[in-house]
C-alpha cells in the first residue's frame, strides 16, 4: 500500500472572513503591515486562490512605510486546495498607469495613494487584483528571517556590492540570514540584468523563507512560535492572532515543489530623461490569466 | 488519484518524520513531561480505546487551566472526526458526520480524499474496524492569556477487517482555531498507510 497524504489549509475562507483592514491613517512606523485591499464587487478571482502583493519598503525611522516608495514588488498567489504558489516579480522602475495620477514608476503608487493604490495599480497591470498588500521594511524583513533561523537560497552566480557586501555572495546553495539576506535581495547594479535579476533574487528569498517554514511546520510548536514572533512586529489594527495563525499555517502548507516564479519582462526606456522599465503588458496579462485559477505559471 | 500518488515519496518521509517527532516528544520531557496536562482519557464505547490527549507545546502566554481546557476541546473535535471517519458500524458508505467540526471548505477538501481522511473509499467492503490507538498532542498559541490557535498532532491506529485483515496508521496534524462553542478544523496535513510504514 502506498502511504497517502493530504494537506490543506483553507486560507481563502479565512481571508474572506478576516478584517485585516488597516486604514491609511494608521499611525506609522511599522515594520510589517498587512492591508486588505478594498474591492468594489465581483472581482474575477477564484476564492481558493489568494493573492498577496508583497512590497519591501526602504523607510527610515519615523517615516511612514504606508506612504513611501516600494523598493521590491512581488505578487504572490497561493492555491489553498493544492498547495501550489506563484510569485510574479514586478521591476520597481516599471512605467505604468497609476489610477488618478497619470503614468509613473509603479513604486510611486504607494507614495501617491498608499497600499490600496499600489494594489490596484499592480492589479491593473497583471489583470489579477491582490486581496492583500503586505508591506515589510528592510529591518522588519531582516528580523523575520533571523527569527526563523536564516534561510537557504540557490544563487545562480557570484555577485558582490561594493557598498552592501564587498566580499559578495558565492554561487550555489548558500545560507543567508538577517540583513544579509535582505541585502541579497537589494543589490541591482552588479547584476547583469539589473532590476530583473534583482527581482529574481527577491523570489529566491521568498522561496527560502517558505521552504524554511514548510520544513519546520511539523516541529511541535514551531508555527505557533513563528506567529508569536510575527505578532511582535506586525502592527495593524483589526488583525486578530487567530487569523494570523491561520495564515501562517496556510503558508506552511505550500508545497515547495509547486512554487513557480517569473519576473515580468520589459525593455529599458527613457521618460523625461529618466531611465525606466517599459513592462511587457501582454506578458503581464498572460501571467495573470495563467495563474488566476491555480497559482501556477506554466511558462515564463 | 494522481496528485496523491505523486506525493508518495514525500508522504513516506513526512510519515517517518512525524513518527519520530512524536516518539521523541513522548519521552523527551519539555512541555509534555509527566502526567497528562489535559483531561482524563475520554473513553467512549467500551470497545474503543480511550483517547490519550495531552498538552504539547504552548507558545505565548496561557494559563494552565485554559491550556487544559483547550486540550479537552480540541481533543473532542478530533474525536468527532476519528469516530465519524474511521469508527462506527461496517459496511457503510455514509461518512458525512465525520467532518461536522470542519469549516465548510475544509470539509469539502476532506471529502475529496476519501481514502485518507476517512474510510469512505473502502467502507462498503469492510466488515469491521477497530480503532487501536488514539494519540493527540495539542500545541497551542496563547496571546494575552487567550488561545488563538492550536495544532493537534494525531496518531490513529486502525485494524480493518473485510477484504483482508490489515492494520493501518493515520498520522498528521489538524489545524484548528476557536469558534463559538468549541474549536473548528480549518486545515489538515494527514497521511495514511500501513502501520509502521
Amino acid at each position: 500500500m502506498v502511504r497517502r497524504i493530504v494537506r490543506t489549509a483553507v486560507l481563502g475562507l479565512v481571508l474572506a472572513l478576516t478584517a485585516l483592514v488597516v486604514p491609511d491613517s494608521t499611525p506609522a512606523p511599522t515594520t510589517l503591515t498587512l492591508v486588505k485591499v478594498d474591492r468594489a464587487e465581483g472581482v474575477d478571482v477564484d476564492p481558493d486562490v489568494v493573492w498577496i502583493l508583497a512590497a519591501g519598503v526602504d523607510t527610515r525611522p519615523r517615516e511612514d512605510p504606508l506612504h513611501s516608495r516600494a523598493d521590491a514588488l512581488q505578487l504572490v498567489g497561493i492555491d489553498t486546495r493544492t498547495g501550489a504558489a506563484t510569485a510574479i516579480g514586478i521591476p520597481r522602475d516599471s512605467w505604468v498607469p497609476i489610477p488618478g495620477h497619470g503614468s509613473n514608476r509603479v513604486n510611486a503608487a504607494l507614495y501617491f495613494g498608499g497600499p490600496q493604490l499600489l494594489g490596484r495599480t499592480v492589479g491593473d497591470l497583471m489583470g489579477v487584483q491582490p486581496d492583500y498588500v503586505m508591506l515589510a521594511t528592510f529591518s522588519g524583513l531582516a528580523e523575520l528571517i533571523s527569527g526563523i533561523g536564516g534561510i537557504t537560497v540557490d544563487n545562480p552566480r557570484f555577485f558582490a556590492d561594493s557598498h552592501l557586501n564587498p566580499r559578495g555572495w558565492k554561487a550555489g546553495r548558500i545560507k543567508i540570514n538577517g540583513m544579509r539576506a535582505v541585502e541579497f535581495a537589494r543589490v541591482r547594479k552588479s547584476l547583469p540584468q539589473g532590476d530583473f535579476d534583482r527581482s529574481a533574487n527577491q523570489q529566491r528569498v521568498i522561496r527560502g523563507i517558505q521552504r524554511k517554514i514548510a520544513a519546520n511546520a511539523e516541529r511541535p510548536g514551531w508555527i505557533e512560535a513563528g506567529v508569536l514572533s510575527v505578532l511582535r512586529h506586525l502592527k495593524t489594527r483589526g488583525v486578530s492572532p487567530k487569523e494570523l495563525f491561520r495564515i501562517g499555517q496556510a503558508i506552511a502548507q505550500v508545497d515547495p515543489r509547486k512554487v513557480t516564479t517569473c519576473v515580468l519582462p520589459g525593455s529599458i526606456g527613457n521618460i523625461n530623461g529618466a531611465s525606466v522599465v517599459l513592462p511587457s503588458v501582454g506578458t503581464a496579462r498572460r501571467y495573470g490569466d495563467d495563474a488566476r485559477k491555480d497559482a501556477t505559471i506554466k511558462r515564463c | 488519484m494522481p496528485k496523491v500518488l505523486s506525493r508518495a515519496d514525500r508522504a513516506r518521509k513526512v510519515a517517518v518524520v512525524t513518527v519520530l517527532v512524536l516518539a521523541l516528544s513522548g519521552c523527551s520531557g519539555g512541555d509534555e513531561k509527566g502526567a497528562p496536562s489535559g483531561p482524563e482519557p475520554s473513553g467512549h464505547a467500551t470497545e474503543q480505546v480511550p483517547t490519550d490527549a495531552r498538552l504539547g507545546k504552548v507558545r505565548g502566554r496561557l494559563g494552565k487551566a485554559k491550556a487544559d481546557a483547550v486540550v479537552a476541546a480540541v481533543s473532542a473535535a478530533v474525536d468527532t472526526w476519528v469516530d465519524g471517519a474511521y469508527g462506527g458500524d461496517y459496511p457503510r458508505t455514509d461518512f458525512g458526520p465525520a467532518f461536522a467540526g470542519f469549516t465548510r471548505d475544509a470539509r469539502k477538501l476532506a471529502q475529496r480524499q476519501p481514502g485518507v481522511m476517512s474510510n469512505a473509499a473502502v467502507g462498503a467492503d469492510l466488515s469491521a474496524v477497530e480503532i487501536t490507538e488514539r494519540r493527540v498532542r495539542v500545541d497551542v498559541l496563547g496571546v494575552d492569556g487567550r488561545a488563538a490557535g492550536a495544532t493537534a498532532r494525531v496518531r490513529i491506529g486502525l485494524a480493518l477487517s473485510g477484504g483482508g485483515e490489515r492494520t493501518e496508521q493515520v498520522t498528521g496534524r489538524l489545524l484548528l482555531t476557536p469558534v463559538k462553542g468549541g474549536w473548528q478544523v480549518f486545515g489538515f496535513d494527514v497521511s495514511r498507510g500501513k502501520e509502521g510504514a
